[in-house]
C-alpha cells in the first residue's frame, strides 16, 4: 500500500476555500505569553526544593582554593629559598602569607555563594528547570484551583522563564516522587490519568487596598460542623516585581523570603491535598492559617481559590459564587478567572 | 538523541507550539489547553530517561498528547460538558487588518468546526498526515494502528472537513462558533 498525495502537495485536488481553510490549521500558533504562562504553572506544579549548588559556583570556588594553594606554594618556596638565620624569619612570613591567602579565598568563596543568592541566574545546561522564586515585593499572588477536583496546582507570580531563585534539576528525585501535588503525581503515574490544572500568575494585576481577614463558614468534614475558611481581602504588595530585574537584597533577608515561599507553597499543596481527599475541615484549617501567616503571601489567589472550591465542593455554591465574583473584581485578568467564570457562570 | 541527552527546559521551548497545536487540533478547547499542555510536559518530565530516541521526539509528544486528550475528552463525555464559544479573536495577530482578522477567524473556525465534525482518532491520522506530514507508517507506528486503518481514518477525515467547508459554502454557521455537545 502506498499513502496517497498529501493534500498541501497535490493542491490541484483542492478547492480554493478548501486550500485556505487547511492551511489555516496549519498555521495554527499558540497566543503570546502562553508559553511563559504554561512554564510558570507548570513549574509551580512541582514542589520547590533547595537549589543545588551551581556548578559555576563550585567552579569559583575550587578555582579560589586552587589560587589559594598556588600563593601557598609560592610563599613556601620563597621561604625554604631562604637560608641560614633569615630561614625561621622567613618561614614565619610563609605561615602569615599561608594564612592571608587562606583567608582571601574564604572571603572570595562567601562571595560567590552570596552573589549566587541574590543574582538571577538564567537557565544552565545542568539545572533544566528553574523555579521563579516570587520576592516578597512582587505585585501579585496566585492561587490556583479549578472545578476538576482531581487536578490543581500552583505558580508564582512571575511567569517569565528564568526568573527564580530556586533550581530545580531534573536529576532531583524528590521532585517527582514527593510531590504533594496529587494532581501532578497522579499525572506523572497515569500520564494522562491526572489533570494539573494550573495558570501562571501574571504580573502586576490588581491591588486593592484594604487588609482584613473575613471568616465564612464552610461545610467541615463532620455534618453540622461548621469550619471557617478565610477571606483574605488583603491588598498584594504595592512594588510591582519586574520580570528580569534583580534585586539586590541582603543575604539573610533573601534567604528568609524564599524559606517563607517555600512554607507557603507548602501550606497551600496541603491543603489542596486536603480538599482534594475530601477533607474539607482540614483544608479549611490550613487556608485558615496560610491567611494568617502569609496575609500577603505569593500564593493568594491560589488560596482564595481553593477557599472558592472549598465552598464550592460544601454546596454552598451561591456563597462560592459570591466570593468567586469578588475575586474577579480583585484579579480580572487572573487566569484562574475563565475556570471561576466556569463555576458560576459569570 | 536520547532522554538523558535532552534538556527539559530546551525541549519545552522547542517543542511547546507543537504539542500546543497538536492539543487543539485534538480537540482541547481554549480554557483547557494550558492545562492539557502542561500535563503532556509534566509526563514528559517524568518520563524524559525514559525516551530511547529510537522514535522521532515529535512522535513521542504526539503519543502523550494524543494520550491526554483522548482522556479529556472521556471526562468531558461523562461530565457532559459544553463547548463554550471559542475565544477566535485571541488568536488573531493584532497587527492585522480589520478584514484580515476576520477572514482568518472565519478560516480557523472553520477548520475548527472540520476537525470537530471528526471523531479523534480520525482528527490524529488527519492532522499527523495532512499538517504534520508523516507517513501512513509512522501514524500507524504512533497511534499503534494498522496501516488500512490509517488510510481508512484518513479517508472519513477527509470527507468530513470537505462536507464542512462545503456547509460553510452553503451558509451554515461553522460549529466552532457556536455551543457543541461533543468533543474534549
Amino acid at each position: 500500500m502506498t499513502d496517497p498525495k498529501r493534500w498541501l502537495d497535490d493542491q490541484e485536488s483542492l478547492s480554493f476555500q478548501e486550500l485556505k481553510v487547511l492551511k489555516a490549521g496549519q498555521k495554527m500558533e499558540p497566543p503570546s505569553g502562553s508559553e511563559d504562562a504554561t512554564w510558570a504553572a507548570l513549574l509551580a506544579s512541582l514542589p520547590p526544593v533547595v537549589p543545588p549548588m551551581d556548578p559555576s559556583v563550585l567552579e569559583g570556588l575550587n578555582q579560589a582554593s586552587a589560587q589559594a594553594a598556588t600563593k601557598t606554594a609560592a610563599v613556601v618556596g620563597a621561604s625554604s629559598a631562604g637560608a641560614g638565620k633569615l630561614a625561621s624569619i622567613t618561614g614565619g612570613l610563609g605561615v602569615l602569607s599561608l594564612l592571608k591567602s587562606v583567608g582571601v579565598g574564604a572571603i572570595v568563596a562567601s562571595m560567590a555563594v552570596v552573589s549566587y543568592q541574590v543574582v538571577v541566574r538564567p537557565t544552565t545546561p545542568t539545572a533544566p528547570l528553574v523555579v521563579p522564586m516570587p520576592t516578597t515585593k512582587g505585585g501579585s499572588t496566585t492561587a490556583n484551583a479549578d472545578s476538576n477536583p482531581v487536578t490543581h496546582n500552583a505558580s508564582t507570580h512571575n511567569g517569565s522563564k528564568g526568573n527564580s531563585g530556586v533550581v530545580v534539576t531534573k536529576q532531583t528525585p524528590l521532585l517527582v516522587e514527593n510531590s504533594p501535588s496529587k494532581s501532578a503525581t497522579n499525572a506523572i503515574k497515569n500520564d494522562s490519568k491526572a489533570s494539573p490544572k494550573s495558570d501562571a500568575i501574571r504580573n502586576n494585576q490588581v491591588r486593592p487596598q484594604a487588609v482584613k481577614h473575613n471568616k465564612v463558614n464552610v461545610l467541615a468534614d463532620k455534618p453540622g460542623a461548621q469550619p471557617t475558611i478565610p477571606v483574605p481581602n488583603e491588598a498584594p504588595p504595592e512594588m510591582p516585581h519586574q520580570p528580569g530585574v534583580v534585586e539586590s537584597k541582603p543575604a539573610g533577608k533573601e534567604k528568609s523570603v524564599g524559606t517563607a515561599v517555600l512554607d507557603e507553597s507548602r501550606l497551600v499543596m496541603k491543603a489542596r491535598t486536603a480538599l482534594r481527599s475530601g477533607q474539607s475541615g482540614e483544608a479549611s484549617r490550613i487556608l485558615s492559617e496560610l491567611s494568617r501567616r502569609f496575609p500577603r503571601g505569593v500564593l493568594m489567589q491560589e488560596r482564595e481559590v481553593l477557599a472558592i472550591e472549598l465552598l464550592w465542593n460544601a454546596g454552598q455554591s451561591g456563597a462560592a459564587c459570591s466570593r468567586g465574583q469578588q475575586f474577579l473584581l480583585r484579579f480580572p485578568q487572573s487566569p484562574h478567572a475563565s475556570r471561576i467564570r466556569g463555576w458560576c457562570s459569570l | 538523541m536520547t532522554g538523558s541527552s535532552l534538556n527539559f527546559r530546551q525541549l519545552y521551548e522547542e517543542h511547546f507550539p507543537f504539542v500546543w497545536r497538536t492539543l487543539r487540533r485534538l480537540g482541547v478547547r481554549e480554557a483547557d489547553i494550558q492545562d492539557a499542555t502542561q500535563e503532556v510536559f509534566l509526563v514528559v518530565y517524568r518520563k524524559l530517561d525514559e525516551f530511547e530516541g529510537r522514535a522521532k521526539l515529535t512522535t513521542w509528544l504526539f503519543r502523550i498528547a494524543f494520550r491526554i486528550a483522548k482522556d479529556r475528552q472521556k471526562r468531558a463525555y461523562r461530565k457532559r460538558e459544553v463547548f463554550d464559544e471559542e475565544s477566535v479573536q485571541e488568536r488573531v495577530d493584532p497587527t492585522d487588518d480589520a478584514s484580515r482578522c476576520l477572514e482568518r477567524q472565519e478560516e480557523q473556525a472553520l477548520f475548527e468546526s472540520a476537525l470537530a465534525r471528526m471523531d479523534l482518532d480520525q482528527r490524529a491520522v488527519f492532522t499527523l498526515f495532512e499538517l504534520e506530514g508523516l507517513t501512513g507508517d509512522e501514524i500507524a507506528l504512533v497511534l499503534q494502528i494498522p496501516l488500512g486503518t490509517v488510510y481508512s481514518r484518513l479517508r472519513l477525515g477527509r470527507e468530513a472537513f470537505r462536507k464542512e467547508v462545503v456547509r460553510h459554502q452553503q451558509g451554515f454557521v461553522p460549529v466552532a462558533l457556536v455551543p457543541m455537545a461533543r468533543g474534549v
